[in-house]
């Protein structure tokens, strides 16, 4: 056979490695400060100002939206380059059956997304990642032993996770946006 | 072996997390990568009824001038559906719109009731810049598109010189260079296995699992729903691992092994 993939038994030097990206799903990818420099790296200035929405406008975002805002204040940050609006950015939650997700996203000033970022995402079921242990299930195995899984996640083929809980989520900042934001200068 | 920066944004429908060493380029390498597969997304997407392929679908027969990367991932599904003679078959649009895992747009309106529930790869006839679909059917290369999204992001990560990581796109995961990562398969009863290190290789796994957030259905090359079922593949390329596991899908269990061998992916019985 051609181009057979292969799976190794692994040598001691890279279980350190593996057994740290083993922990890839209880992550934190970037900060808000990081974010925001990747969605507007013209801006020079970020200024911090969170909305508060009152229940009427938490039920137009409903209408808008057709998801509903939980949280009546909503994370939210001016970009500003020279003292010039270029845009939002605001921090969200979404919260699924099995994983949390806080994520940051960048809106134009005319209303557009300008870019989604992952800030950290958690899988909530089964245990903690402890690596020790698990690294210790894995020290000599090779692919077709029959591992004994133990608590913890690691990488994951198969039962792909919808990312329309964070889509959904978009959709309520861009109707937070035409409420409250746009027309701002 | 360096350590390794992650990002992940929403695309795809999934969640796609791309892991590369630290180095002065991560930042630019992570841009390029992740606008790789906006591009792909934006090409291929059945849902999106301004793609690339969506254009294809409601063209009627006509030619259409298709980009580089569309052609590219066609020719390879034409090749599968060939090859696996339609176990893989890119041409079940119209079965997965009937069962309204796919949106219709408008195509009952331009097809009426000659929209075929399933073509063959001879229907599909491409040329170095067009593609056009001989009789009235729907492509669809969600079998496909993400193990290729994948694949095309890896190649802009190393034309940017960076020698190793890996892509998990919603649970399709390929790795490069020295990486070895721990993969488990998530099966439809939600039970994990796990597998062990991936290197420089691909793992795709299908399953038919229909939760509300997720309608997950097998088909098999006439458009008739599988039994529930877990089908994971390896092999070097995302494109061949992700499209060989409906093969293996729609195969017996016990021709499943020598049948995924020939079209060069390692079935794996969990």
């Amino acid at each position: 056979m051609r181009h057979l993939p292969f799976f190794l038994t692994l040598p001691a030097a890279a279980i350190s490695t593996a057994a740290i990206v083993a922990s890839a799903h209880a992550e934190d990818f970037l900060t808000v400060q990081q974010a925001q420099q990747e969605l507007f790296p013209d801006a020079d200035f970020f200024l911090e100002a969170a909305i508060t929405l009152n229940d009427q406008q938490l039920d137009e975002i409903k209408n808008i939206a057709g998801v509903r805002q939980r949280q009546n204040i909503q994370k939210a940050w001016r970009a500003e380059s020279k003292g010039q609006l270029l845009g939002w950015f605001l921090v969200d939650d979404v919260i699924g059956k099995h994983d949390f997700i806080t994520y940051g996203t960048a809106i134009s000033v005319e209303g557009k997304v300008l870019g989604i970022e992952i800030l950290s995402y958690r899988e909530t079921h089964g245990g903690q990642v402890r690596l020790p242990q698990w690294r210790a299930n894995f020290v000599g195995k090779t692919f077709q032993d029959k591992f004994k899984l133990g608590q913890d996640v690691p990488n994951i083929s198969g039962a792909t996770l919808s990312c329309r809980n964070v889509t959904d989520g978009v959709k309520r900042l861009l109707a937070i946006h035409k409420i409250v934001l746009s027309g701002k200068k | 072996m360096a350590q390794l920066e992650k990002r992940m944004k929403p695309l795809m429908g999934c969640f796609v997390e791309i892991a590369i060493p630290q180095t002065s380029s991560t930042q630019a390498a992570f841009r390029a990568a992740f606008s790789r597969l906006e591009l792909i997304q934006q090409l291929l997407s059945f849902h999106d009824a301004a793609s690339n392929l969506s254009r294809l679908n409601a063209s009627k027969g006509r030619q259409v001038v298709c980009h580089p990367l569309t052609l590219q991932c066609l020719r390879l599904a034409k090749a599968v559906t060939r090859a696996s003679a339609g176990r893989f078959n890119c041409t079940l649009g119209a079965a997965l719109t009937y069962r309204d895992l796919l949106p219709a747009h408008s195509y009952h309106e331009i097809y009426a009731e000659h929209l075929l529930v399933a073509g063959s790869w001879e229907d599909i006839q491409l040329t170095a810049t067009s593609a056009r679909l001989v009789r009235p059917m729907l492509i669809t290369l969600d079998g496909i598109a993400k193990g290729f999204a994948i694949d095309s992001a890896i190649l802009e990560l190393k034309h940017m010189g960076i020698e190793e990581g890996w892509i998990n796109a919603g649970g399709d995961i390929r790795v490069f260079g020295d990486v070895v990562l721990p993969v488990a398969v998530r099966d439809h009863h939600g039970k994990e296995h796990l597998l062990g290190g991936l290197q420089n290789a691909s793992v795709a796994t299908s399953t038919s699992i229909a939760t509300k957030d997720f309608p997950g259905v097998l088909l098999d090359g006439s458009g008739k729903a599988l039994a529930p079922l877990t089908s994971t593949v390896i092999s070097t390329s995302a494109w061949r691992a992700d499209a060989l596991t409906k093969v293996a899908a729609a195969t017996n269990a016990d021709d499943r092994a020598d049948t995924i061998a020939k079209l060069g992916g390692r079935w794996i019985s969990l």
